[in-house]
This record gives C-alpha cells, sequence and structure tokens, in this order.
C-alpha cells in the first residue's frame, strides 16, 4: 500500500511539472528573426494543388512588405494539421497563425487557445469587418468578440449533367426537391442484368455531413433547441435517412463511392461523374476546377463547361434547404509575442483582401470571402464565362446555415459516423441505426451537460 | 558477482538514461493523465480518480473497440503462429530452392507498412480489384473486402497475416534446426506416423519458441496502427476500430487526453493478462 | 521407386512455389502498375498496356525522394548502432551479474515493452521541445535510442552463452568490457545481426513518431514522404504517381535485405531463444 501511494505521489508530482511547463499565462512563445525580419509562423492542412496556391498568397504578403516574414508549417490535411498545433500548444512552441474550420473553432475558443482580434481591428482604419460574409464572421464570434477572419468558404452543392437532364424531359426545377431528384433518378438510372447500378440517376457523396445537410434541409435538427437532447433517431431522421437506404439499396438508382485512402471515395464519385456514369452528385464547391478541368477523361473543358451545371442543394417538400456554410478561420493562438501578433494581422488582412480571395476563389471553387466580390472586375468577368462559380456565393448567402457543433467534441459525430456507415454501407435500416447512435450520442450529451 | 558502481553505471547509463527520459517518465506521466480531465493544453484540469476508466465501460464504442482488438488479436497470433510453423517444417532440412522460397515468404516483413498497405487496399478494390478477379476466374464470389462491415478486418487481418508469417517461420527454422535427429529416429523405432511424430516431437520441442512468438506477434498485433489508418481509418461502421485506434481518435481527434490515456493502459493490461495467460499454459507444457 | 519419391517432391515444390508468389503478388504488381497510367492502375489489370517510364522522371521531379531515402537510411543506421553497443551492455549486466534491484529493472524494461508507444507521444514531444529538439534529427533519434525488445532479446541470447565461461575469463583477469566484445561478442554474433537488421528495418519503417516530430521537407523521412504523397494529396491524385512513391519507399530496403538475406536469415535462426 505504501509502495503505491509514493508512486501515486510521484505521478502527480510529473503531472503538475509538466503541466507547469506547458502552456501557463506570461509564458510568451519565443520570437525568431530572420535578418532584419519578424518570422510569423503559420499553420494549415491545406492539401495538394490548394497548398501551391496559399503559398502563392504567402509569397506575395513576403514580398508586400519588408518587417514580417511568414513561414509556413503544412500539413497534409485538417486533421493532421490540428494535431501538429495541438502538440504545439502542449509545448508552447505552436504557430502563430492557425487555419482552423467552423467544426473546431469553436473548441478552440472555448479552450482560449486563440485569442480575439478586435483590437487590431479597431485599430484599423481599412478593414471593415462588415465587408466579410455575415454567416462567415458569426461563426467566429463568441460574446461579441471576434476569434478569427476567414479565408474561404465552402459548402455543398449538386452537380449535374445538363444534357441528360434535358434528354430526359427534366429541367433544373425537378432539382428543387429531393422528392423531385428521386423522380428523376428513377427515370435516367440504368442496371445491369443482376441489378447492379449501371448508371445512376444520382450519387450521394459518403458522409455525415451530407446526411446532416439533408435532415436540416427537412426541418429537422441535431439537438433539441435547449441543447439537452439528442434529436437524431426522431421521425425526420428516420425518414431521410430512410430514404437514403431505399435509394441505394432497394430501388437501386442511385449508388456511392465509400471507404479507400484518403479522398479515394471522392475522387470516384467526380471520375464516375465526368465519364457519364451518374446523373449528378452531391460534392463540395471546390470540386470546380475537378469537374470542369482536371478530373476524368474523355472531354476538354469548352465541352465540360458545355455539358455540366450546378445548382443549389435541395430542400425535402415545402422545407427550406439548409446545407452547412463553412469556413476556414486564420486565427491567432495565444501566448503570441505582440510583434508576431501585429505581423499575424497583418498577414490576415492581406490574404483576404477582395483582390486575394477573388483569385483563390476563381482558382478553387470556393466561396469568397468578401461581400464586394462581384465588384471586382475580373471576378465578374470570370463568373460570366463560368457561371457555375456563383451557385456556392448563392446558396450561402440564401440558405446557408452555421455548421452543428458537437459539444461532447466529436463522440456525437462518431456515433453517426458509424450509423451513417451501416445505412449508407450496410443497407442497415435507418430505425436501427439511428436508434443506436442516439443511444450513444445521449448518454455521451449527458456526460457533458451534467 | 560483485560489481563497482562505476562500472554498473557505464554499463547500464546508455540505456537506462534514454529510458528513464522517454519512456518511464512519459509513461508514467501519462499514467497520471488517465486520472485527470486534462487536455494537455489547457492551464487546468481536475484529478477525477478512476472516473475515465469507469466512463470507457459505459462507452459503446469503448466495447466494440475491445472486442475488435480481440478479434484482431487472435486473428492475427493464431494464423500466423499456424502458418509459421507449417512453412518452417518443410525448410527443416535445406533443399535446392528453398533460399528462395524463405526469402519471398520473408519479404513483406522488410517493407513499410504504410507503403504495401496502399497497394493492398487497390488489391482488396470489389469491382475491379485483382483479389476479385481472380476469385472471379475460380468461380468464388468476389468479397466486399474493406467495404463492408463484415468483412473488413479480415481484410486488415490478412495483411497483418502476411507481414508477419515470415518472421515467424524464421524463428521456427531456427528452433526446428535445433531438435536432435535422434528424437525423430527413436519415434521412427517405436513406429510413430508423422503426425505422431510431430505431435510428440516437434511441438513439444519448439514449445519455448511458440510461447515467445506469441507473446511477441500478440504485442505487435496490439500495436497495429499504420494498416488500419490506410486500409480502413477504423470503418466501416467501427468494425476495425481497435483499441490503439480508438486511442489515436480521442487522444490526437477529440482532445480527449484523460480518456484516451486509459484506453492506452487498458492495453497494457490487456497485454499483461494474456502474456500471463499464456505463461501459466505454457508452464504446463512448455519443454525448456 | 523413383517415381514415389519424386511425386511429393514435385508437389512440395509446387505448393512451396505457389506460396512464395502469392507472398509477393502485391510487389510485383505494384511494381507494374508504377509503369500504368492512373486509371490503368484502378481498372486493376495485371501487365501494363504500355510501359510509362516518364512516371518515375514526373515523380521524382515534384518529390526530393533521395533526400527523404537518406534521411531514413541514416538515422536509421545511428540508431541501430546505439541500440545494438548500448542493448549489449545493458543485457551484459542482466545476464551475468546480480545486483540490487536487477528483478526490478527486468520488470521495469518488459512492462516498457509491453505499453503502446504512442501513450509517450506527447509527453516525449514536449520534452524534446523544452530542449529545443524538435524538428531535428538529433532530437528523433534519441527519442529512439533504446530498443526494449533488444534488451530482452539480447539477455537471451546471453543467457546461453554460460556463466562458466564468463567466470573463467574474469579469473584470468579479463575485464567485462573485454569479456563481452571478445567472448560474448562472437559467440553471439548472429543475434547482433538479427537485431541490428530488426531495429534498422523498424525504424526505416517508422511512420507516425516522425511524422509529428519532423516538420521540415528536407528533414522528412520516407514513409512520411509517401503518405504525404497519397494520404494527404487532395482530389485528383495520379494513381500511377502513388504506384510510383510505394515502389520507391518499398525497394531500397528489399534491396538491402536480399544482399544481406544470408546473415540475417542464419541469424535467427541460431540463436535468440534456446529450442
Amino acid at each position: 500500500m505504501k509502495k503505491l501511494l509514493t508512486l501515486f505521489m510521484v505521478v502527480s508530482l510529473f503531472v503538475s511539472v509538466l503541466a507547469g511547463c506547458s502552456g501557463g499565462e506570461g509564458n510568451v512563445v519565443k520570437v525568431t528573426k530572420e535578418g532584419d525580419k519578424i518570422v510569423v509562423p503559420f499553420i494549415n492542412g491545406v492539401g495538394g494543388s490548394l497548398a501551391d496556391r496559399l503559398d502563392k498568397i504567402v509569397m506575395d504578403f513576403n514580398q508586400s512588405q519588408d518587417k514580417y516574414v511568414v513561414k509556413t508549417t503544412k500539413a497534409g490535411n485538417y486533421d493532421e494539421s490540428y494535431q501538429k498545433l495541438q502538440s504545439g500548444f502542449a509545448a508552447n512552441n505552436q504557430e502563430a497563425i492557425a487555419l482552423l474550420g467552423s467544426d473546431v473553432i469553436q473548441n478552440y475558443i472555448n479552450k482560449e487557445l486563440v485569442v480575439p482580434i478586435d483590437k487590431f481591428i479597431n485599430n484599423d482604419k481599412e478593414l471593415k469587418i462588415d465587408d466579410y460574409g455575415k454567416g462567415f464572421v458569426s461563426q467566429a464570434t463568441v460574446d461579441g468578440k471576434l476569434y478569427g477572419i476567414p479565408l474561404y468558404g465552402t459548402t455543398q452543392i449538386l452537380y449535374y449533367n445538363k444534357k441528360v437532364l434535358e434528354e430526359n424531359g427534366f429541367t433544373t426545377d425537378d432539382l428543387k426537391t429531393w422528392e423531385g431528384i428521386e423522380k428523376v433518378a428513377e427515370k435516367v438510372s440504368k442496371r445491369d442484368e443482376n441489378g447492379n447500378v449501371k448508371y445512376a440517376g444520382w450519387m450521394p457523396i459518403w458522409g455525415t455531413t451530407n446526411l446532416i445537410d439533408s435532415v436540416r434541409s427537412a426541418g429537422g435538427n441535431v439537438l433539441s433547441e435547449d441543447g439537452k437532447t439528442v434529436l437524431i433517431n426522431d421521425e425526420t431522421w428516420v425518414k431521410v435517412w430512410e430514404k437514403y437506404r431505399t435509394w441505394l439499396h432497394e430501388d437501386k438508382i442511385m449508388s456511392i463511392h465509400t471507404g479507400g485512402t484518403g479522398w479515394e471515395y471522392w475522387d470516384n464519385t467526380i471520375i464516375d461523374f465526368v465519364e457519364g456514369k451518374t446523373l449528378g452528385y452531391t460534392g463540395s464547391s471546390g470540386d470546380q476546377g475537378f469537374v470542369y478541368k482536371s478530373l476524368g477523361e474523355g472531354m476538354d473543358e469548352a465541352e465540360r463547361l458545355a455539358t455540366f451545371g450546378a445548382v443549389p442543394q435541395p430542400g425535402w417538400g415545402d422545407h427550406k434547404p439548409a446545407p452547412k456554410l463553412e469556413a476556414y478561420f486564420l486565427t491567432l493562438t495565444r501566448n503570441t509575442d505582440p510583434e508576431v501578433a501585429q505581423g499575424a494581422y497583418e498577414f490576415m488582412k492581406f490574404a483576404t483582401s477582395t483582390e486575394k480571395t477573388a483569385e483563390w476563389s476563381m482558382e478553387t471553387g470556393y466561396i469568397p470571402v468578401q461581400n464586394n466580390v462581384t465588384d471586382y472586375q475580373p471576378y465578374a468577368d470570370f463568373v460570366k464565362k463560368q457561371p457555375q462559380a456563383l451557385v456556392p456565393l448563392e446558396q450561402a448567402n440564401k440558405y446557408g446555415v452555421s455548421p452543428f457543433i458537437d459539444p461532447t467534441g466529436g463522440k456525437i459525430y462518431d456515433a453517426l459516423d458509424i450509423a451513417k456507415d451501416k445505412v449508407e454501407i450496410e443497407g442497415v435500416s435507418a430505425k436501427e441505426a439511428l436508434d443506436e447512435a442516439a443511444k450513444i450520442a445521449q448518454e455521451e450529451l449527458d456526460k457533458v451537460k451534467k | 558477482m560483485q560489481i563497482k558502481f562505476s562500472k554498473a553505471a557505464f554499463f547500464l547509463l546508455p540505456v537506462g538514461i534514454p529510458l528513464t527520459l522517454f519512456w518511464i517518465i512519459p509513461n508514467l506521466f501519462s499514467l497520471g493523465i488517465s486520472f485527470t480531465d486534462w487536455d494537455f493544453m489547457t492551464n487546468g484540469f481536475h484529478f477525477v480518480g478512476l472516473d475515465n476508466y469507469f466512463n470507457l465501460f459505459t462507452q459503446s464504442s469503448f466495447k466494440q473497440a475491445l472486442l475488435n482488438t480481440l478479434y484482431f488479436g487472435f486473428g492475427t497470433v493464431i494464423p500466423t503462429i499456424v502458418l509459421g510453423l507449417g512453412f518452417a517444417l518443410f525448410f527443416r532440412k535445406n533443399f535446392k530452392g528453398s533460399a528462395i522460397y524463405k526469402l519471398m515468404i520473408f519479404s513483406p516483413w522488410v517493407t513499410p507498412t504504410v507503403a504495401v498497405s496502399i497497394v493492398w487496399s487497390l488489391l482488396y478494390e470489389p469491382k475491379l480489384g485483382v483479389i476479385n478477379t481472380v476469385l472471379g476466374l475460380v468461380g468464388i464470389p468476389g468479397l466486399d473486402w474493406l467495404k463492408s462491415s463484415e468483412t473488413a478486418m479480415l481484410a486488415v487481418i490478412i495483411v497483418t497475416v502476411w507481414k508477419l508469417v515470415g518472421w515467424t517461420m524464421i524463428f521456427y527454422i531456427g528452433a526446428l534446426e535445433k531438435v536432435p535427429e535422434s528424437l525423430y529416429e527413436a519415434a521412427s523405432i517405436d513406429g510413430a506416423n508423422a503426425w505422431q511424430k510431430f505431435r510428440n516431437v516437434t511441438l513439444p520441442m519448439v514449445s519455448p519458441t511458440t510461447f515467445f512468438l506469441i507473446v511477441v506477434n500478440t504485442i505487435v498485433s496490439l500495436q497495429a496502427y499504420d494498416q488500419i489508418k490506410i486500409l480502413t481509418q477504423g470503418g466501416p461502421s467501427g468494425s476495425t476500430r481497435t483499441l490503439l485506434y480508438l486511442f489515436f481518435q480521442q487522444a490526437f481527434e477529440q482532445f480527449d487526453m484523460g480518456s484516451a490515456t486509459a484506453i492506452a493502459f487498458i492495453i497494457l493490461i490487456i497485454t499483461i493478462l494474456l502474456s500471463f495467460i499464456n505463461k501459466k499454459i505454457g508452464d504446463k507444457w512448455v519443454n525448456y | 521407386m523413383s517415381n514415389h519419391k519424386k511425386t511429393p517432391i514435385i508437389i512440395k515444390h509446387l505448393f512451396l512455389a505457389i506460396s512464395s508468389i502469392l507472398f509477393v503478388f502485391p510487389f510485383i504488381w505494384m511494381v507494374l502498375s508504377s509503369f500504368k497510367t492512373s486509371s490503368e492502375v484502378l481498372q486493376g489489370g495485371f501487365w501494363p498496356k504500355e510501359f510509362h517510364w516518364g512516371n518515375y522522371q514526373e515523380v521524382l521531379g515534384v518529390i526530393p525522394f533521395h533526400t527523404y531515402i537518406f534521411n531514413s537510411f541514416y538515422t536509421s543506421l545511428i540508431i541501430t548502432i546505439y541500440v545494438l553497443i548500448s542493448s549489449a551492455l545493458f543485457a551484459y549486466m542482466l545476464a551475468f551479474y546480480k545486483f540490487k534491484g536487477k528483478e526490478f529493472t527486468f520488470g521495469v524494461v518488459m512492462a516498457t515493452y509491453m505499453i503502446p508507444g504512442a501513450v509517450s507521444y506527447v509527453p516525449v514531444y514536449v520534452m524534446l521541445a523544452k530542449m529545443g529538439m524538435l524538428n531535428t534529427h538529433f532530437g528523433y533519434i534519441i527519442s529512439l535510442s533504446v530498443s526494449v525488445f533488444g534488451i530482452f532479446y539480447f539477455r537471451q541470447a546471453f543467457l546461453k552463452v554460460g556463466h562458466e565461461i564468463v567466470e573463467a575469463a574474469k579469473i584470468d583477469g579479463a575485464s567485462d568490457w573485454k569479456i563481452l566484445w571478445k567472448i560474448v561478442f562472437p559467440m553471439t554474433r548472429s543475434s547482433f545481426v538479427t537485431l541490428g537488421l530488426v531495429t534498422f528495418v523498424e525504424n526505416y519503417n517508422n511512420y507516425i513518431w516522425p511524422a509529428l516530430v519532423l516538420k521540415d521537407n528536407d528533414k522528412k523521412l520516407i514513409t512520411n514522404g509517401v503518405a504525404d504523397f497519397f494520404i494527404n494529396s487532395s482530389l485528383g491524385r495520379d494513381w500511377s504517381h502513388i504506384m510510383v512513391a510505394s515502389t520507391i519507399a518499398t525497394v531500397p530496403l528489399l534491396l538491402v535485405f536480399l544482399v544481406l538475406q544470408k546473415w540475417f536469415l542464419s541469424g535467427v535462426s541460431d540463436s535468440g531463444i534456446k529450442g
């Protein structure tokens, strides 16, 4: 017993000592210099070809002035960048600027890992926060304080094949409700002799996000208004999820790509779409570059522009669509040296200017963050040629809602993730899968709320 | 033998210092964390006693992961041992070509799990993947492999066994070489058939190696992560989420360090438990 | 007579040949796929319609694989050498001396072996940061400079040498250092080869920990380079390029193994555990 007690004492000591070491107040992250310039470290999880574009903005900033130099820590995807950032916080050497998504920013704010930037904006006569999209800014505001400047937004929209739609006697009006899409899919889908889908009437993208959007577009929600009850097995949820199951597994009018490594399922969905194996799919605003340029074979860009269109997400029946509007924010982390913090702010302002956000949006398809972006001539010219580029922006302004923030730090999402595999992949009845998920989610929610 | 302190220090410290610094202290520290609600980043934390541990047992994701871990553990270790010994029996004596066979069977162990798992993920493709194509040629209907919760774990196990068999085989070859020929001769004189020789001579003689390999392979399988990360990310429906994978998710995705470290120590307890059972069984029939 | 004997041999060879081919099939498929086009890889066929040698050039043009491979080789080599020497010293003490707390020390070593390495990631990360050794190869190397398996394995091998030989050498006046390297080492040489290769391979294939510690592009290891290339790349990946990357990560080690296999395969065989 005595030994056990000693062990416990030793352990507590370690915890206390290390806790003391990491990230205490007034424990400012060390400043480094490169020549005369102050280094402003920046971490983001923007991957692939988008990363090159972000690099260019950083390079432009570094050349635009001679006081600061922004240095990027790269991570291949958002999750990995959060992991690295988290380790940085633990060691109190985290980057000054962190790119955080809507899904995690609240969590970081609550833990006081990122700090308000109001004082910089108040001292600045040029930047007006009202110029930024309201739907974005509100997601980074807590108790009247602003914790981040949006760099870009994203939302899920519908991509469809204009020619096939027309040949079958439908118009985009038929894509305004899920019931309409069901009707279209029934008509255009084809099956082989074994009953497997040969031509899909639609392809939902694998994932919980997509299904939550759909439920919210039928008037449902994840939690009750007081935030105490999990609603994920109520009538609306079961109805919507059961529809997806029927489409995929019984009627076989739709198909879905699942699993694989990283973005494989997403890749395959776009390729199927471009190569004419489905009428349409639910994808991200950031898919435009791939749909209209690089993925899949057999068509050049002009042909693609003539063939593929985009429309906002549909609602169910009379319900208004409620797709989530997600944003990625440039935030300032805690304990940053004032000079570095000023540099960080200068970069945030530079990277989100009308010109930069327009260029970024034209290259990637993501939603620009400035309201006046359409006044910017190159952007106005661009959307004239590529009208689909305005669809995400239009959807964001008209219907966009904030993403669901999981108060349990991910355990409700986790339960839903398991349920969505059961329904989308295995064809388990929605009621069964969601009842189970609701039970787990409620237990986890109760733990947090008590 | 008696020993001077300075000499002991010279021999022990090159391991002792890094062992203390990078293994013992951090692990004690993590053990401490498992009794708190700390997330490694914020300043405040509370001691919550054994709450993290109790909470785990009410979590269905934990229960599922625990079962998955046992499934994965037994599903990996038993075939690895059986196949490893089976192949080794072929190589008890060298013959023409045996070196090449050994080399080929062993080679998967040498390669990075991350790199080969991506290759496997393509081989497993249900529609056009090589495995289902070959199964189709011999008239067996293809499986969904990684895309179904019923077969995903099997697919991960196959990759893991594929990597471990050669390594296990090599140890068995070494053990078999040391079984005195005279024992087999004696058995032959008593009129034993091949199976009886295997059962009464080979198995008991290699039992210490079996014991060692079960322990090592159990530890390796409980700590498997890379292949799961690449092949399934724990899905579909959480069917390949092992305890270690859950640890990673809770620690690095959900910031729940207390609960995550509690999982890690449960993995340790399971390892010790399994080794202990293995030893108990071993004491009965291991022939030292 | 001869017929009677030959049939089982042919069956044996047939069985072994098929099994061995199954074991190396993923590699063959990987190498062949690295010459295909991206969509050909996804179609899952076997032989490329046409060999696109350019794939290699394209990938090598984007990713500094030679830096990654060099980093992996040299960090693994240093770790291996240190692990061999330090584990031998430690195991020598455990095998041939009695000292206070010996049982306890061995118990601690075994327990550490059973704890998943991941448990200590964050504390060690914090510690490296405090010492200013994050994102350095030195920090990475020292954090991996102990092989608990190595201690366990050497102890077993040394025990087989036997007390008598060591005692006899002692009486002749040899120092422990000399006994270890002049008497014990030659008798357990194959164990050294085995542990050396095991340690090298494990470190070369290490993935999660270096991903956390080594951030700069010029410090990354090959596993992380490859993983970045396929896990993290965004949409529109070129699968043939991914196969090229996998091939580049896999083949050098296979070649090293091929060269050293004689030592290695015999190494495990004549040592380690008795029985």
